[in-house]
């Protein structure tokens, strides 16, 4: 299998966009990551695309055949690659996969969403409304939105490592702090600790600056073999570790829309992010202490704080007081979220894996779009998404 | 008075007799698993069977986590006026965990650990005029009165 390397990185800037067509946002991002990469549309062989299928239909995102269709109808084949917010990076392992066998050597990766607006709907057609159907199944067993999931875990985390309420706003405050200084990024206004305090409950503890609204928005990656990577670029940036998974049985982590967690005996807790992030480690042959930061899914400020201790950067517990030190800032001992994360883009789910990665590029490229964002010792950078349901995918890039 | 007919908002999740609610879903035969609600496979990995049968399960649990929900849900629940509500996440004796409403209980009496029993909780009242019903969590009745 053959080394694969990141050429180019695109993105078009994430918020709400009513008069632009989710076409248009799509073909902006190919045509930045091109432009960054110095390719032209004729050089791309093969596109994976992402989108999401929830309870039927097509669900959001953008349909390769379609944004080909609208852009270079040269008849270059397609992958359509359908997950939740986890398939982004699902389509980048995919896409590495694509390079490494052989049968391709420059292809581009896209995510472009419109979701709709507010908090994720019922979508659910007559015909679909049965017990077995488990986004249906929520909401009339117990009328759980998204958030109630984070809320809960938020809650339990007060209860184990003693996480109070100031802790969750200041890691929405960090996020915010971040975002500030990426202009792809939505909410980028400074608030103040009390300010987020001072928002509007959601679900307890969690409160509106705390959670991740949602945003139109999209991104798209080049990647490349080995061979065109060095004739075409001086910084090459390489695709070192990719892993993708579902939970494991056992798994008593309450996840988004399940209603139930099931347990012979217990096993290790979301274990999709463990098991993603453990193969791409194996891929990349490097571990925890390798990394220099992380853009992970912070659906919440939950997220933020839990999520290093889950994937094996901090011991159970340490997330506050790394925080609390600001260990997580752009240039602590372990930054998290140098974008500002999804707190700040807002969630264009299917999109989410590759700005995610878009991002890990940027900086170990030195090319931040803003010099106070520019993590100084920037070699090694790893990304993990999660979505609906229970998939998960890790990327690590490495300069 | 009369009380309004009472239907279930999914049929097959729950049975109920006055205001108590008994969960239904399934067991493996081979391994022991057990599930909510009803599954048609086991899915243990180091299960070979694979086969269920229909089971129920304790009618109390603990607290295991908890959130106060402010915001109500998207349609099609048109609740006017909306009342904030609490959410739970119940470990069960069966060793597995269950979310659901709560009720009969402030945000400010509620803690993790706390024993909770099944009861029932209306939704919403459909076109028919029936009460639209689901499973709910509420105190233990003597473990309830702590505060109050």
């Amino acid at each position: 299998m053959r080394d694969v390397y990141v050429l180019g990185a695109g993105a078009h800037p994430w918020g709400k966009f009513q008069e632009k067509p989710l076409m248009q946002l799509a073909i902006e991002a190919c045509n930045n990551a091109m432009a960054d990469a110095s390719l032209e549309w004729s050089d791309i062989q093969t596109v994976v695309s992402c989108s999401s299928h929830f309870s039927g239909g097509w669900g959001w995102g953008q349909q390769g055949p379609e944004l080909l269709k609208a852009i270079h109808e040269n008849g270059m084949p397609v992958y359509n690659i359908v997950d939740a917010c986890a398939v982004g990076g699902e389509a980048v392992n995919v896409a590495q996969l694509l390079i490494a066998s052989g049968q391709y050597d420059i292809l581009m990766v896209i995510a472009a969403e419109k979701p709709p607006e507010g908090m994720l709907p019922l979508t659910h057609t007559d015909a679909e409304r049965t017990i077995d159907n488990i986004d249906y199944l929520r909401w009339v067993s117990a009328t759980a939105a998204n958030p109630i999931w984070w809320g809960i875990e938020a809650r339990r985390r007060m209860e184990e490592y003693g996480t109070t309420e100031i802790t969750y706003a200041k890691a929405s405050e960090l996020m915010h702090r971040n975002a500030s200084l990426n202009p792809l990024s939505r909410f980028r206004k400074v608030f103040t600790v009390e300010e987020i305090l001072n928002s509007a409950m959601v679900c307890d503890p969690l409160r509106v600056y705390e959670l991740c609204a949602v945003s139109d928005g999209a991104a798209a990656l080049i990647l490349c073999s080995e061979e065109e990577a060095r004739k075409r670029t001086t910084k090459p940036i390489l695709l070192a570790g990719t892993g993708v998974a579902t939970p494991q049985f056992g798994d008593l982590w309450p996840r988004v829309p399940y209603i139930f967690t099931a347990a012979k005996k217990p096993g290790p807790y979301l274990s999709e992010i463990v098991l993603a992030t453990e193969r791409a480690y194996a891929m990349a042959g490097i571990g925890t202490e390798d990394i220099d930061f992380l853009e992970l899914q912070d659906n919440s400020s939950w997220h933020v704080v839990a999520w290093p201790e889950v994937m094996g950067f901090l011991e159970p517990g340490q997330g506050d007081w790394m925080l609390e030190h600001g260990e997580f800032e752009i240039n602590g001992k372990l930054p998290i979220n140098p974008s500002g994360g999804f707190l700040s883009y807002g969630e264009a789910t299917t999109a989410q894996g590759i700005i995610q990665v878009c991002d890990l590029y940027w900086q170990l490229r030195g090319q931040a779009q803003t010099k106070e964002r520019q993590i100084e010792k920037a070699n090694v950078g790893l990304s993990v998404s999660l979505g609906l349901g229970g998939y998960a995918a890790t990327i690590i890039l490495k300069k | 008075m009369s009380k309004a007919h009472q239907v279930p908002a999914l049929e097959g999740l729950f049975t109920w007799s006055n205001d108590e609610a008994t969960l239904t879903g399934s067991k493996c035969i081979s391994c022991n698993s057990y599930y909510f609600p009803r599954v048609w496979n086991c899915r243990n990995p180091e299960c070979k069977e694979k086969k269920v049968e229909p089971a129920t399960f304790s009618r109390q649990g603990k607290v295991y986590s908890y959130t106060w929900m402010h915001y109500p849900s998207p349609p099609p629940f048109n609740w006017e006026p909306f009342i904030p509500f609490g959410i739970v996440l119940v470990e069960m004796p069966e060793g597995i965990r269950i979310l659901g409403r709560l009720t009969g209980c402030k945000l400010e009496d509620i803690k993790i650990g706390m024993d909770l029993e099944l009861t029932i909780d209306k939704l919403y009242e459909d076109k028919q005029g029936n009460d639209v019903i689901t499973y709910a969590f509420r105190p233990l009745k003597q473990s309830a009165g702590g505060k109050k």
